[in-house]
């Protein structure tokens, strides 16, 4: 089981955050056992540094009572003496700590023999009135007084002072304190920061395991392999990302097997088609020669009749050897139109510029050319151009020339305009005369091969042109349509190509 | 009048193509000897005297309709152009087909011409005429090899 990026990283943020406040209380909990020894070594020094000077101040106020005893011979002052030595030992008692007891034992013994001794000679000395007897003895116990006193002094130093050892010991205490803090800090940080560095290259290391996974997964399906999903491990972001991916690509998998499959069928299909298009070939060619060779035999032998037995023949039998060959020679032509309208159907499309307005004018010029007696107003726009067959859209342009040529025949003013013309918001282009027209009640039957709105004794003409004009339009992808009346003329309308609305 | 050699071979399988050629061929006074074979493969043993036809002289030209029963009129005029005998022989095609293609490979195989055979038969004898005045009167050839 992978856990998300987002739960790893809301890990990695809490162990750092956890690893922080270890490190914050391990280092206050250390500080507060450095001050801790700090205090309670300053307990022990400071209290012993100021009993000092006032063991060694009260210690004076007694001797000087004594001495002030002694010279000014104030019995008085020994009251005083006692009083500061009381004082003396009271300080003593409250030093407390300050010194240890058997010092503090050994002081009071001191202080007291000293009190004792000096009592005595300063009694001796006030009981004196200046003989000098027993002046040796006096001496003696003086003496003995001013050792008492000396010793005393020595002890108030000795016991108020600090010897090396116990000044190293306090230190080395505070010391030890202040290094197993540093150590416990130590430890805590290198215990934070290795997890944190462990967890770190723990999602990293999934992170670059799954995307090199997914790198060379995508690069398989880059390159058309969808059969092989990307392994890569799932429960992360990553890893959902690669179930998508292998999702995606089963579904590209699918759709590449169809368009295969659709591809093999459109491939069948042509092949298919290519196979009826020859079949069609073989067929038109069958046509144009079987067909045509016994119409030539009917026009040819009744041409002949005509010519060797036209004289044993009467009007009636000469004129109809005259229709068998007249009809003879219309199927000939129908037969041709055909096969041209199946010719154009299965020719291929050459999609290049065109310049129609060029193109009408050629057109024209053989128009006049061959009917070079007629007199016709044409109006050609110039600047009409398009994109289409060359070939095809000459042909389409002599049909609806033509047309228009043979219908205004019979006009007082015969005129043909090539221009432009708007229809449901499109642009055609259009062929229009005011020659026989039509009426536009057969407006559908116009573009049906063979399908004709005049008779052949009125307009001469196969019914085959504007069949053709509609399959070449369609075949451009074109619209073609035919706008007319009766005796007014005919305007026929065309697109080469989708034009954009 | 013209040299008797000067011969024509009609290369037609239908018979009524084959009579109206020839009273084509009468109306407009071509007088010339018109041998007429019925399919390709008796087109190619009168060209190269083989067969039945052993010792044929060559003809002046041919007219070659494409559509032949055993061999096409196309594998004939291959046949011609590859062969040192009858490689220059004048042949003219004469065909009902208007096809683009016959056309094309006509030429491309060494036809000299190329004739649509109209439907009117006045049409016909006009195209007649104008052959037999260009093939057989104002074209010269380089004497015959075989």
């Amino acid at each position: 089981m992978r856990l998300t990026f987002r739960a790893k990283l809301i890990a990695l943020v809490a162990v750092e955050a956890l690893a922080v406040i270890a490190m914050l209380l391990a280092s206050s909990l250390s500080e507060r056992q450095v001050d801790r020894e700090l205090h309670s070594m300053r307990q022990r020094l400071l209290p012993r540094i100021a009993l000092k000077p006032q063991l060694e101040a009260s210690f004076e106020r007694v001797s000087r009572s004594f001495q002030d005893a002694a010279s000014a011979r104030e019995p008085d002052r020994l009251d005083d003496a006692r009083r500061h030595q009381q004082a003396l030992l009271d300080q003593l008692a409250a030093a407390g700590d300050a010194i240890s007891a058997p010092a503090r034992a050994e002081l009071r013994t001191a202080f007291h023999d000293y009190y004792v001794a000096a009592n005595a000679v300063s009694r001796q000395l006030l009981a004196d009135d200046g003989t000098g007897e027993g002046g040796e003895a006096m001496v003696g116990d003086m003496e003995a007084m001013q050792a008492l006193q000396t010793r005393a002094r020595a002890l108030i130093d000795r016991f108020t002072g600090f010897d090396q050892r116990e000044l190293v010991e306090a230190f080395t205490v505070v010391a030890d304190a202040q290094r197993t803090a540093s150590r416990i800090r130590l430890a805590v940080s290198a215990v934070c920061l290795v997890s944190a560095l462990l967890l770190s290259i723990w999602i990293a290391r999934g992170v670059v395991r799954n995307l090199s996974a997914l790198v060379a997964g995508f690069a398989r399906f880059g390159a058309g392999d969808f059969a092989t999903p990307i392994a890569a491990a799932t429960g992360d972001e990553i890893g959902e990302l690669a179930r998508h991916a292998n999702h995606m690509a089963a579904s590209l998998q699918a759709l590449d097997d169809e368009t295969r499959a659709l591809l093999l069928k459109t491939q069948r299909q042509a092949a298919e088609l290519a196979a009826a298009n020859k079949e069609l070939d073989a067929f038109a060619y069958s046509v144009s020669h079987d067909l045509k060779a016994p119409l030539r035999a009917i026009d040819g032998f009744s041409d002949i009749v005509v010519q060797d037995y036209g004289d044993k023949l009467d009007d009636k039998g000469r004129e109809h050897l005259g229709r068998v060959r007249a009809a003879s020679q219309r199927m000939g032509h129908l037969i041709e139109d055909l096969l041209r309208l199946s010719r154009l159907s299965r020719a291929e499309l050459r999609r290049e510029a065109v310049d129609l307005s060029e193109l009408a004018r050629t057109v024209v010029a053989d128009l006049r050319k061959r009917d070079p007696d007629r007199s016709v107003d044409l109006e050609i726009a110039s600047g009409l151009t398009t994109s289409g067959d060359a070939r095809l859209l000459r042909i389409v342009l002599e049909n609806l020339f033509g047309n228009a040529w043979k219908f205004t025949r019979n006009a007082a003013a015969p005129r043909i305009r090539f221009g432009t013309a708007q229809r449901d918001g499109r642009v055609f282009f259009c062929v229009a005369d005011n020659g026989a027209g039509f009426d536009m009640a057969y407006a559908g039957k116009l573009f049906a091969p063979f399908q004709r709105l005049h008779t052949a004794q009125e307009f001469e003409g196969t019914g085959i042109g504007l069949a053709t004009v509609q399959r070449i339009i369609a075949r451009h992808g074109g619209r073609i349509a035919a706008e007319g009346e009766l005796g007014k003329g005919a305007t026929i309308l065309f697109t080469v190509e989708e034009l954009a609305t | 009048m013209r040299e008797p050699s000067k011969m024509i071979l009609l290369v037609e399988d239908n018979p009524d193509d084959v009579e109206l050629t020839l009273r084509a061929f009468q109306q407009v006074h071509v007088g010339n000897e018109v041998v007429v074979a019925r399919d390709g493969a008796e087109a190619l043993e009168i060209l190269f005297a083989t067969g039945r036809h052993v010792g044929h002289p060559l003809p002046e030209v041919v007219l070659l309709d494409l559509k032949l029963p055993k061999v096409d009129g196309l594998e004939v005029l291959q046949k011609i152009r590859s062969h040192e005998r009858t490689r220059i022989l004048p042949v003219i095609v004469l065909t009902s087909s208007s096809e683009q293609q016959d056309l094309v490979r006509s030429y491309s195989l060494g036809a000299n011409s190329f004739v649509q055979k109209p439907v009117s038969f006045a049409e016909f004898v006009d195209a007649t005429r104008q052959l037999g005045l260009y093939w057989l009167v104002l074209n010269r050839t380089p004497p015959a090899v075989g």
